[in-house]
């Protein structure tokens, strides 16, 4: 600390202090800043925006900066020695660069481990077997996804961050910039439809109106890295990570052996990407998803019919039910044990519909025998308390008689004293 | 008028009268006499009697109108859950051979906190504080 | 046998009274006489409540854990205990609706003209104790639909200036309506306000049979009928028919009993309060926010103590009336306000 001799040149030194402090901070020499961020800031549009979006990005935060990707020197002060080929610049890489650029860190593990511990390094290796690796990759078609294409370029984010192109709920959108672009899919022989398809489904409902992130999206069905359309033999059992007892079930039926036919599980009945809430209408005899196969000569039509039948008839007796008990509610009866009993039923009556997949018209009627158990006793229940109405009202009628007999009883009194 | 017509009169009206006071006054000794079955005392509901577990073991109850799991841990704690499945509302029961909860309607699993192992329910189950109080284990909603 | 205990009595209480009530007291009879029995009605109505109150007492238990699952015991396990909670809150409603009735009745006629404007004042506080014994009576099954119009109605006491904030606290026992509220609520309503109503009553009443029934102005009279037993028989009948009446909404209209409090569910849509406090909840509720640097709150409690102020002062406003003379004008500004108070709780409950 230098010793002020008096006021006046303390106060000197202290007004060049803040001239200095003032100067360097317009200039934006900030410790930590590189001069690509100093200059590419004040550039416009499509040259400052990578500095934007890199900001609050993972890289960002973890101190991973411009030359990092694209090379140059990030100290020097002019813009030709900043970008200077001889200091390894390489502009805006191209498909395949991009690609081998982020492998270089993120398919080293021992690099990705002091980030993350957890951090998984095999999305390359995964990446190469996918249909948009082997695009790049190998017929070096630069049309097919690289990195930057699903994750963003500069605006790299956690994949569970509400912001990243990757998040559950963005993630189909994500896919969309190329899959739901007609034009460009039918240069690779899809429809272009699978994600009109896909926002029209039950999945879709799930994870846009429930906010449900389980629901599956593209990459669930059809993974991330390394995707590829699930071979007709496995679709079931990639609906079954989620949809388990109806893949045990339909393990145990006769269709077990539909992939040897090259049939596709699930997908046969459901579809693929427009999958609807299920119905009972599936196993109706005049548009039933059976009659794809089966003709009414098969005793699978038999068993479709029972099944129906089966599923109607329970679905017919809970909404009964259900009215019966509201009707009995609506009377002013506190109805909660019924309506506990209710809950019963409607899980009973949910694991007869997944027990159709069994395709066993004796199995569904085993565990449908449950639901109607439940129903039985809640009627009685709703019964009991409608006749409680009954008898209540009943006694209002002999109250009400009584009284009223006495009321005019009461006038006659009155007249024949003031006669 | 004639006194035997007012007589008569007088006569109904006190017969009437005496059905009116009765008619009022039966509800009311019926009302006043104790119920067998006494309420409990509740913000709490007293789930099972502390007996009637053992461990890895479980039992649904009532909590309001919906149903609760009581699980008596294999490490002998209780914990318990609202036991509506978070997927489609069925009812949730205890796997003893899993040692944990399970959804038969579309086999979705939780762990002894509630929280999703496999399956499609969504969320994990809304979980209840458990207490022994005498005979009874009492469970009731968790305060913020 | 009855003479001797008549002397007996009559050698330690003086029963002239007594024997004028049942002997002289005479009502004057005219066209507008059936309108006397509306006080009769409400006082039917409020001996319901006590005797239903206090049957709802023993199986009762006025705590946040305990109030709904009791009240639910009551209706549900308790035999008749449905009965009785239903026709308690239906008696509530018909005995503010029989005392609003009662109250115009006497305004149309001008009973409350010298010598009886006790009777009217002593009247209107009867109508705001009856207000208040519905306001706390209203959250004491701790459900929902209670727990909420609750928070709402406290909260207008809030815009009192100066003590606005330590008038709530007072009321709700606490920044929230908790399980202290209930506790307040409870003893407001089955302490204080009996105790002051039946003081208050008494005096009424006592008012009444100082002074006989007042003659309406300018009215042929028929004559007098006794009061013991013809008027009372015609009481009486009027009773049992409240009676029928009420027992019939309770039987076929069973007072609901809603969802037990969650206190960490948010507000279900739609809260208003019981009917006789939605005139006074719409006029709040048109207020701006704020009106020359005034909280709109302020402006509307403000406007309803003076409308209830001038209410009061009734009978010392009407001067022509007090002289025995006709005021037309005070016949008009009664048919604008029922006009007025029917047209705004109608807008206020469907709107």
């Amino acid at each position: 600390m230098p010793d002020f001799p008096d006021r006046r040149s303390e106060m000197k030194t202290r007004t060049i202090l803040i001239l200095i402090a003032l100067i360097s901070f317009g200039l934006g020499v900030h410790a930590d800043e590189t001069s690509c961020e100093i200059c590419h800031s004040k550039l416009k549009g499509r040259l400052s925006q990578p500095v934007t979006q890199w900001k609050n990005s993972i890289h960002q935060q973890n101190d991973i900066n411009c030359a990092n990707c694209h090379g140059g020197d990030p100290s020097a002060k002019n813009m030709k020695a900043a970008h200077s080929r001889s200091k390894g610049w390489i502009g805006k890489p191209g498909p395949i660069q991009i690609v081998k650029l982020c492998g270089t860190c993120h398919a080293n593990e021992s690099f990705m481990k002091k980030y993350d511990p957890n951090s998984r390094t095999d999305q390359l290796k995964n990446y190469m077997t996918s249909n948009h690796g082997i695009n790049i990759m190998k017929k070096e078609d630069g049309r097919a996804a690289t990195c930057a294409s699903c994750h963003g370029a500069h605006d790299v984010l956690k994949a569970m961050n509400p912001r990243s192109h990757v998040y559950p709920e963005n993630v189909v959108d994500t896919c969309a910039k190329c899959h739901g672009d007609k034009k460009l899919m039918a240069q690779f022989d899809i429809s272009g439809d699978e994600v009109a398809d896909y926002k029209s489904s039950v999945h879709a409902t799930a994870l846009y109106k429930k906010h449900d992130l389980s629901a599956p999206t593209c990459n669930d069905c059809h993974g991330n890295h390394g995707a590829a359309p699930p071979g007709a033999a496995s679709v079931e059992k990639v609906c079954g990570t989620c949809h388990v007892m109806n893949q045990k079930l339909f393990d145990e039926s006769p269709h077990k052996e539909w992939d040897e036919i090259g049939l596709r599980g699930c997908v046969e009945c459901h579809s693929n990407h427009a999958i609807k809430p299920p119905t009972d209408a599936m196993l109706s005899t005049d548009k039933g998803v059976c009659l794809n196969c089966h003709d009414s000569t098969e005793p699978a039509f038999k068993t479709m019919e029972a099944m129906y039948k089966t599923l109607t008839g329970l679905e017919t007796k809970l909404m009964e039910t259900r009215e019966m008990v509201n009707n009995a509610a609506e009377k002013g009866m506190l109805m909660d044990d019924a309506m506990l009993k209710l809950q019963d039923a409607k899980t009973a009556y949910i694991k007869s519909r997944t027990a159709t997949h069994k395709f066993s018209s004796d199995y569904l009627d085993h565990i449908a025998k449950a639901a109607l158990v439940d129903v039985t006793n809640i009627q009685k229940l709703a019964k009991e308390r409608l006749m409680e109405v009954t008898k209540r009202r009943t006694s209002f009628y002999w109250f009400g008689g009584l009284f009223f007999i006495l009321l005019i009883l009461l006038g006659l009194k009155i007249r024949s004293m003031e006669k | 008028m004639d006194s035997s017509r007012r007589k008569f009169l007088n006569g109904l009206l006190g017969i009437f009268s005496l059905g009116g006071v009765a008619a009022v006054l039966s509800p009311l000794v019926h009302y006043l006499t104790p119920v067998k079955k006494q309420e409990t005392a509740v913000s709490s509901v007293a789930a099972a009697k502390t007996n009637e577990l053992t461990p890895n073991t479980a039992k649904l109850f009532k909590f309001g109108s919906k149903p609760g799991i009581l699980i008596m841990t294999p490490g002998g704690d209780y914990r318990a859950f609202s036991a509506v499945c978070t997927h489609l509302g069925c009812t949730v029961q205890y796997s003893s051979a899993e040692r944990h909860i399970w959804c038969a309607c579309h086999n979705g699993h939780y762990d002894l906190n509630g929280n999703v192992i496999s399956g499609p329910p969504p969320r994990p189950l809304e979980e209840y504080v458990c207490f022994v109080k005498g005979q009874e284990v009492y469970v009731k909603r968790r305060e913020a | 046998m009855l003479k001797k205990i008549n002397a007996w009595v009559e050698e330690r209480l003086d029963l002239s009274t007594l024997r004028h009530l049942t002997l002289e007291k005479t009502v004057p009879k005219h066209r507008y006489t059936p309108l006397h029995l509306f006080g009769g009605v409400a006082l039917f109505f409020f001996t319901v409540q006590i005797v239903t109150g206090i049957l709802l007492l023993l199986y009762y238990k006025p705590t946040a854990g305990e109030a709904f699952k009791s009240v639910e015991f009551i209706v549900t396990q308790v035999p008749y205990g449905w009965l009785i909670r239903s026709i308690h809150s239906w008696s509530a409603n018909l005995m503010i609706l029989a005392i609003f009735i009662h109250m115009f009745a006497k305004y149309f006629l001008k009973a409350y003209r010298k010598p009886r404007e006790l009777t009217w004042v002593s009247g209107f506080i009867l109508l705001v104790l009856a207000m208040g014994f519905g306001f706390t009576g209203y959250l004491l099954p701790w459900n929902e639909l209670a727990f909420f119009a609750t928070g709402v109605g406290t909260e207008s006491v809030a815009a009192t200036p100066v003590i606005g904030h330590w008038l709530l606290l007072i009321l709700r026992g606490g920044e929230n309506v908790t399980g202290a509220t209930l506790s307040r609520f409870f003893a407001i309503h089955v302490t204080v306000l009996p105790l002051v109503i039946i003081g208050i009553l008494s005096i009424h009443l006592l008012l009444i049979q100082a002074q006989g029934m007042s003659k309406p102005i300018g009215i042929k009279e028929k004559g007098e009928i006794p009061f013991v037993p013809n008027f009372m028989l015609r009481d009486l009948m009027m009773w049992l028919g409240a009676l029928i009446v009420l027992v019939g909404l309770a039987t076929f209209f069973p007072w609901e009993l809603g969802h037990a409090v969650d206190t960490f569910a948010s507000a279900p849509a739609g809260i208003k309060p019981e009917w006789y406090f939605l005139s006074m909840y719409q006029t709040l509720k048109w207020m701006p926010p704020f009106f020359i640097g005034i909280s709109g709150e302020l402006i509307g409690i403000t406007l309803i103590s003076i409308a209830g102020a001038l209410v009061l002062l009734v009978p010392f406003l009407d001067r022509k009336a007090s002289r025995e003379e006709k005021s037309p004008w005070f016949t008009i500004i009664g048919v604008l306000a029922i006009i007025f108070l029917i047209a705004i709780t109608i807008y206020a409950r469907f709107s």
